[in-house]
């Protein structure tokens, strides 16, 4: 005999404790939420946070996307997607459009969101002061006091030492100009897409014990000086090899053949989406 | 019907997430609510808040002259342990709580700390039918330029409350119920504007 697993993995006690840190953290935007993370059967710093999130979420109406590093396909996702599957039952889809649910490590989706979307972001740090202050106790306080010359002093360490700032991921943001917010190792490109989202974005730390969120309609500036204003990934002049895509973040890949340089999309799906779109039009305007 | 303590609870925390997310946004759970076990002294939306939130860990405290009954209930179903007003996670004010009585236990209960400001009490507030023309604008993170706010609100109430919500990230979060399943959220973040048309008193 088999006994059913419980609807999403979580017991009901788990998901109650989840969801009114998750309430906390809206309404307290950017602020990080203790909460008592779950082990879960996936090793901490794999997107337990997030997949906790998702877990307390959940729906039997929903439809489901799991994304890792702009990936559909790849080992986290994927096995992310099978618990889910078979502890809910619910459909899964590579389409952004189609999904109400998309749990995310470390991108943004291409295809703006919508109000009925909620993105769920995995994190593995997420105190933007930590590099600055190993004691929780006293980030908590620098945090109280709205005290983030650390954060600045880091970015200020970077343009002296390389005339820039050299955070590739994980770009420190202001949030509803009260806490700085480390909005989880995406790229500077999406950043952007954070300011004044129209779904609401949570965001999970499963083995540092965090949940915090951007509300909608809430304005997220990432962190510059007035003289070194904040650049996001710069692509012009390139394209997807695949699909042709421009104004995308891209992967850079080399060419060991050819010795050249080529990218291609990172968001698979938007490519693959684009792809088929381009096949349709070929199809329909084919002259022999 | 009974209340699918799974999928049921999992709705109205969906709906219940996307109007704190939204502040003046309306959620109808009148579906839900009708399959909940009732307690006469409270709105089924009151007690279905309750039951998603509330469980053995957390505290409560119910005010107004009946509830003894209402106390006694959620206690029952959600294990959770009745607290003084100073104390209490959640603060439960029933219809027919006077507003004297209310704004006391405002100004006394949990608003959180500049370093733990989580640690604060959130509201569950019922009121007449939610949507009709209040008068007043909310804005703030979740609100797209403005919105209505959902609820008449008195004067007394709104700067008792802003006050309470002043040393932000402290401060407390509101949640309104109404007869009719219907739920609506107010966040420490939203600022309340002014009754319209009214004139500015010194």
């Amino acid at each position: 005999m088999r006994a059913e697993p419980q609807f999403a993995f979580l017991d009901e006690g788990s998901k109650k404790e989840i969801r009114r840190a998750t309430l906390k953290a809206v309404a307290i935007p950017g602020y990080q939420v203790p909460f008592a993370s779950r082990e879960m059967p996936m090793a901490r710093g794999w997107g337990t946070g997030g997949l906790q999130l998702t877990c307390s979420l959940v729906g039997k109406d929903d439809v489901l996307k799991v994304i890792d590093q702009g990936a559909d396909e790849s080992v986290n996702a994927v096995s992310i997607k099978k618990l889910i599957r078979a502890t809910t039952g619910i459909p899964v889809t590579e389409r952004t459009e189609e999904a109400t649910l998309i749990q995310s490590r470390h991108r943004i989706p291409e295809v703006p969101l919508t109000k009925e979307q909620i993105l769920v972001l995995q994190v593995p740090t997420p105190e933007p002061l930590r590099q600055y202050e190993k004691k929780e106790s006293v980030t908590k306080r620098l945090h109280a006091e709205s005290e983030y010359s650390g954060a600045w002093l880091m970015l200020f360490e970077q343009i002296m030492k390389y005339g820039r700032t050299t955070t590739g991921a994980d770009h420190p943001v202001l949030v509803n100009g009260r806490y700085v917010m480390a909005p989880s190792p995406i790229p500077r490109f999406d950043n952007p897409k954070m300011d004044h989202s129209e779904a609401l974005i949570l965001l999970g730390a499963g083995r540092e014990k965090k949940i915090y969120a951007v509300p909608p309609y809430t304005d997220i500036r990432s962190l510059a000086f007035e003289d070194h204003p904040f650049e996001g990934e710069d692509f012009s002049g390139k394209s997807c090899r695949f699909c042709g895509a421009t104004g995308v973040f891209l992967d850079e890949l080399h060419v060991e053949e050819t010795g050249m340089t080529e990218y291609q999309c990172n968001d698979t799906s938007h490519c693959a989406d684009r792809l088929e779109r381009q096949d349709e039009k070929e199809v329909q305007h084919a002259t022999i | 019907m009974q209340l699918d303590s799974v999928h049921d609870i999992q709705k109205v925390y969906r709906e219940l997430l996307q109007c704190m997310a939204r502040p003046g946004k309306i959620a109808d759970t009148r579906e839900t609510a009708a399959k909940a076990d009732l307690i006469r002294e409270c709105h089924p939306a009151t007690f279905l808040v309750a039951q998603t939130l509330l469980d053995a860990e957390v505290t409560f405290h119910v005010l107004g002259d009946r509830a003894e009954n209402i106390r006694r209930k959620i206690a029952d179903y959600t294990f959770a342990a009745h607290a003084p007003a100073e104390e209490a996670d959640y603060i439960i004010a029933p219809l027919c709580t006077s507003e004297p009585e209310l704004l006391e236990a405002m100004q006394a209960c949990k608003a959180g700390t500049l370093e733990n400001p989580h640690d604060s009490a959130l509201w569950i507030i019922e009121s007449g039918a939610l949507g009709e023309p209040a008068g007043r604008k909310l804005s703030g993170p979740g609100i797209k330029d403005e919105a209505d706010a959902p609820i008449a609100l008195s004067d007394a109430f709104v700067s008792t409350r802003n006050r309470k919500t002043q040393e932000f990230p402290a401060g407390i979060d509101l949640i309104f119920t109404d007869s009719d399943g219907g739920i609506s959220c107010i966040p420490r973040t939203t600022a309340i504007s002014a009754k319209e048309g009214s004139a500015w008193v010194m």
